[in-house]
């Protein structure tokens, strides 16, 4: 958003992301994990980067249901109490004799998913950081000590969008000359035009940074910085607060109301930015 | 531009240490080791920092090399390519279409550039898609290592020899990679209490063991399809776009004399 | 300011010098334009200028060349940037970032200036070019004279004494081109700057550019005010054309300047009949359009066209950017998405028609030539597209030769000229031998002689087969419509507004005439070939 720094988003994320870790509880997890969504979704805004965390909940969800197929299926067993039972077949020596299959407890599916939505929400808040900040603010946030890094990346961001439509182009160009545009075979003909037509860009733009005098002035300086504002410290606050305290309060109020106490304070966001 | 040896090298062994740990991270019972916070199933947690500081310092190096304008045009506006290839080529084609162009790029612009582009495409293409996660500072450290690889490969190749080098060299890539990425998911994925999981303190063998058969699931699903369609778009595509790469190569470094010697004519 | 002296440039591995032995001195405050054929040497000359030849692009150089007092030998481009700046073709390709206000910001970056000068400066450029209102766009959403105007403050910002365009306005339409030629103009007279401006677009240009440096074939160069260069020049713009053909004692550079002068052959010219209008075309009807309407989304490019294009006719498409040209280009190769009406190829839809059954109906070049193109030398590519379409071998390549004079074979495609480049693409799929051909903006990039060859290779398409072709051209190139197409269609928002004979719809409107007919309004005459055969024919 533009009134939160980009390096704020993943500050905040990181700083949640290390109080979900050390909380260590599902509920808890979870409430994050609907917080954040709920921000993204409020907050975003209309740009190619911002459709990533749909991605992300792709990835979360996938994560999960393999961690927990894995559970299921080669798990080690862990007593307690039963809920289903799947045919068990052991695998030769060879293969460590491993046997699929077996007695699946609730504990067993309890513990892992609880591991496993930790590393969830983890990448949720990732995703959500990725489709909040533009990329864009970002590299132009780097530190001093990483102007070049920024300036090639800046090329990048900036020329990815071109070369995207560039593919279109060129495809359509390969339907002008009555050939197939997908598979292997079709390859060819996409790659190497837009390869050179690349290079000729790069070759068009190493000319004119020269000309504009790239890399003969030792010193550089920053035209604006992106700016910090109140918000930004009331976000940083808020995580530093849930990460020192979080032990503390749940000893103190209990894991249900930590839960809804770190649900508004991630969501809390939303109703600081002004769209 | 050679490659400063001290900050890489580390680098180069913190990156190590971040994807191998599970093979030999100590048990609960050695208790010096054993923390409260640092345990068998927050080790994870631990490797990742450990990569994002190899990638700071990465970082860092990049910068270092990117001193004039044609070496930034030319990252910037590869590392773009690839990252589209990797955004596109997967609809258009199948199989993410990017080692081809990185070991390819490496051979012609050398060591360093492969190191970065590797790096770079992988960091970008992550960030416009949402592939963030907590595989992805170890995802840019592997295709580092790989477009590194690629760089210093013998240059004596050429012709047949080259793409016979550069075929050897992608069903390699493909495979390392896969292997990278599976020793770094194997905790994430496995776990610490699966029959597959990482024994804390088990001997090197055994873990190795566990390691090769979680692998071998992986490697027929993903890692040999990689291999084939690496292989296969470098045979295809090496002999014109080297030629490509290679006149960008001598346009953008190409040899001048301003002397005053008259020219004869 | 500038000053060349004894300066000899010529590329390793190439046949001839670039330049020979050149002296000459530009002044401050000047504007002097560069001309010459392409491949002549304009750009080598301005890059000359900043040092980017040869210590960026190579090139063995002799002789000295001093700006503001500092010698190009010893100094590189980069060290240089504070005096000189320049523009490029594609402005685009020379973006860093993604938003105006930092890309202006961009140069002074680079040159460690204290924050506050550079909000300063920034701000004076913003002004300066308008672009204020433009400040936090992103740079990729602006349209092409925009983007110009853009890279010309990031070389401005600087505090240049000297402004180097390599062809500015070859990738942008005639109001961008002009939008930015009188931007130059203002800052010439407002700022002091010298400029050197490499054109071939030379209409609006020769009436403000103090002197004209020519280069010919063979590296000599000649310079002088616009009318003593212009008189002996084989490049010119119609006007010129016009006056020679007038018999006019000096070359004239404006209509103003022209029509002050030639009262007496306008009246004359009035009563003389003008050519016939080609006879009623009932050939076949080749492409149909039919109420075709096209979205993108809920965004309508096009409504309700309706239109047929017989055989042998040549017509061409006109409007301005974003009224639907391309648009209702694809759509006859099935290419866009149609919500309603029909369109047919020889009766059938494209869209049902397999890939390789259509290339044999319909020949489509894109704006970007290059685009088709993917082999690895001229030959090469005329192999591939033999296989391709599946003729006898050397067919395309037989096409070639003819259409071009110097075929260059083994030439990359990427390093051959726009006009070459062109040449090629047509003749790729001229082997497949389709009855229509489209063309989009075939024009941008060529100079006048390239022009001149495209027009003739267009007037042989469509009377020299044994088939009759027809042409469709999208265009913005007045002249060239006047030259070729025998009816024009025009766009506006998505709709046709005008569907008639060239002459009657290009003399309808002032701001879309040749130079010929703004000349001679208002007597209906489009081109110099037109007026000299008139004069020809009848006694003056």
């Amino acid at each position: 958003m533009q009134l939160v720094h980009p390096l704020i988003w993943w500050l905040w994320a990181l700083l949640l992301a290390t109080f979900v870790i050390r909380a260590d509880n599902i509920l808890i997890a979870a409430a994050v994990a609907c917080a954040v969504t709920l921000v993204v979704v409020k907050l975003k805004s209309d740009n190619y980067w911002s459709k990533s965390f749909a991605l992300s909940v792709r990835l979360a969800l996938l994560i999960i249901v393999v961690r927990m197929l894995i559970a299921i299926t080669i798990g080690v067993p862990m007593p307690g109490q039963i809920l289903f039972r799947i045919p068990s077949i052991t695998l030769p020596n060879w293969m460590v004799g491993i046997r699929i299959g077996g007695d699946v407890t609730s504990q067993r599916l309890i513990s892992t998913f609880h591991e496993v939505i930790i590393i969830a929400t983890v990448i949720l808040l990732c995703g959500a950081a990725n489709s909040l900040a533009s990329p864009h603010r970002m590299i132009r946030s780097l530190p001093r000590a990483m102007y070049n890094l920024g300036v090639a990346l800046s090329v990048a961001t900036s020329v990815l969008p071109q070369i995207v439509k560039s593919i279109g182009r060129i495809q359509s160009a390969k339907r002008l000359r009555g050939q197939k545009t997908r598979g292997i075979r079709a390859w060819r003909g996409i790659a190497l035009p837009l390869l050179e037509e690349s290079l000729e860009r790069a070759l068009d733009l190493a000319t004119a940074m020269e000309a504009r005098g790239y890399g003969y002035h030792g010193k550089t300086t920053k035209y604006r910085a992106e700016p910090f504002t109140f918000i930004d410290l009331v976000m940083i606050a808020s995580g530093v607060y849930l990460v020192l305290l979080s032990a503390t309060l749940l000893s103190h109020f209990g894991v249900v109301v930590l839960a809804l106490f770190s649900l508004v304070i991630v969501a809390s966001p939303i109703a600081m930015v002004k769209r | 531009m050679k490659l400063r040896i001290p900050t890489l090298t580390i680098a180069t062994f913190l990156g190590a240490i971040a994807f191998t740990w599970p093979l030999y991270f100590p048990s609960n019972s050695i208790a010096a080791i054993s923390h409260d916070l640092l345990n068998p199933t927050s080790a994870k947690w631990f490797a990742l920092l450990i990569s994002f500081t190899a990638i700071a310092i990465i970082a860092i190096e990049i910068n270092r090399g990117l001193l004039d304008s044609k070496t930034v045009a030319l990252l910037g506006v590869l590392t773009a390519l690839v990252a589209a290839l990797r955004l596109i080529g997967a609809g258009a084609i199948g199989v993410e279409p990017i080692w081809f162009l990185i070991i390819l790029a490496a051979r012609v612009f050398g060591v360093r550039f492969g190191f970065s582009l590797g790096a770079l495409s992988l960091g970008l293409s992550a960030l416009l898609t949402g592939g963030i996660g907590p595989w992805l500072p170890f995802q840019m450290i592997a295709a580092a290592w790989i477009g590194a690889g690629a760089g210093k490969l013998p240059k004596r190749f050429s012709g047949r020899g080259e793409l016979v080098t550069l075929i050897c060299y992608g069903i390699f890539a493909a495979e390392f990679f896969g292997a990278l990425m599976d020793l770094q998911l194997w905790p994430w994925i496995a776990g610490t209490d699966s029959q597959l999981s990482f024994i804390p303190g088990g001997a090197l063998a055994e873990n190795l063991h566990r390691f090769v058969i979680f692998h071998f699931a992986t490697a027929m699903a993903w890692d040999i399809p990689r291999a084939i369609f690496t292989s296969v778009l470098i045979a295809l595509t090496a002999k014109p776009v080297l030629a490509s790469l290679r006149r960008a190569d001598r346009k953008l470094n190409p040899i001048s004399h301003a002397k005053v010697q008259t020219v004869a004519l | 300011m500038i000053s060349f002296k004894d300066v000899s440039l010529i590329y390793p591995n190439a046949e001839r010098t670039i330049l020979e032995e050149l002296n000459f001195e530009v002044f401050e405050g000047e504007l002097v334009l560069v001309i010459g054929h392409t491949g002549a040497g304009k750009s080598s000359l301005i890059k000359l200028i900043n040092g980017l030849v040869p210590h960026h692009t190579g090139g063995i150089l002799s002789g000295e060349i001093t700006v503001a007092g500092r010698s190009t030998r010893q100094l590189k481009p980069g060290q240089l940037s504070d005096v000189i700046g320049i523009v490029g073709q594609n402005p685009i390709n020379g973006f860093v970032t993604d938003i105006v206000e930092e890309e202006i910001a961009f140069g002074l970056e680079t040159m460690g200036i204290a924050p506050e000068v550079m909000r300063k400066r920034v701000e004076e450029v913003l002004d300066l070019l308008s672009l204020a209102p433009l400040r936090n766009r992103e740079i990729a959403s602006l349209s092409g004279g925009e983007q110009q105007r853009v890279a010309i403050g990031a070389a401005l910002v600087l505090n240049p004494k000297v402004l180097l365009l390599d062809e500015p306005t070859s990738a942008l339409d005639p109001i961008a081109a002009e939008e930015v030629l009188s931007i130059l103009h203002r800052l010439v007279h407002d700022l002091g700057l010298t400029v050197i401006l490499a054109e071939h677009r030379l209409e609006r240009v020769i009436q403000f550019a103090d002197r004209i440096m020519r280069i010919g074939d063979r590296g000599d160069v000649s310079i002088g005010t616009p009318g003593e260069i212009l008189a002996h020049s084989p490049i010119a713009p119609p006007i010129v054309n016009l006056s020679k053909a007038f018999k006019l004692p000096e070359v004239s550079l404006s209509v103003r300047e022209i029509r002050r002068r030639t009262e007496s052959i306008r009246n004359v010219l009035q009563d003389i009949p003008l050519p016939q209008p080609a006879a009623d075309n009932n050939g076949e009807v080749l492409l149909s359009l039919r109420k075709v309407s096209v979205a993108y989304g809920d965004k309508y490019a096009l409504t309700n066209i309706s239109f047929d294009i017989r055989r042998g006719e040549v017509v061409a498409l006109m409007g301005r950017n974003g009224a639907g040209k391309s648009s209702l280009l694809k759509s006859a190769v099935g290419q866009s998405p149609i919500i309603s009406g029909e369109v047919l190829i020889s009766g059938k839809d494209p869209k049902n028609m397999d890939g390789k059954a259509l290339i044999k109906h319909v020949g489509y070049v894109p704006q970007e030539p290059g685009d088709l193109l993917y082999g690895e030398s001229v030959k090469d590519e005329c192999l591939l597209a033999d296989k391709d379409n599946g003729v006898a071998i050397g067919t395309t390549l037989a096409i070639y030769e003819n259409l071009m004079e110097i075929p260059n074979i083994n030439a990359h495609p990427r390093d051959l000229s726009e006009g070459q480049r062109l040449g090629l693409a047509l003749s790729v799929i001229l082997s497949a031998n389709p009855d229509l051909i489209i063309l989009d903006e075939p024009t941008r990039g060529l100079d006048y002689v390239a022009k001149s060859k495209l027009v003739k290779i267009l007037q042989n398409l469509v009377i020299d087969s044994a088939q009759n072709r027809s042409v469709v051209i999208a265009t913005h190139d007045v002249e060239l419509v006047a030259e070729v197409a025998a009816k024009i269609i025009f766009l506006a928002e998505g709709e046709i507004v005008a569907n008639g004979p060239t002459r009657d719809v290009l003399t309808a409107s002032p701001a879309f005439a040749p130079q010929v007919t703004k000349v001679l309004a208002p007597a209906q005459w489009l081109t110099v070939a037109e007026v000299v055969n008139a004069l020809g024919e009848s006694a003056i």
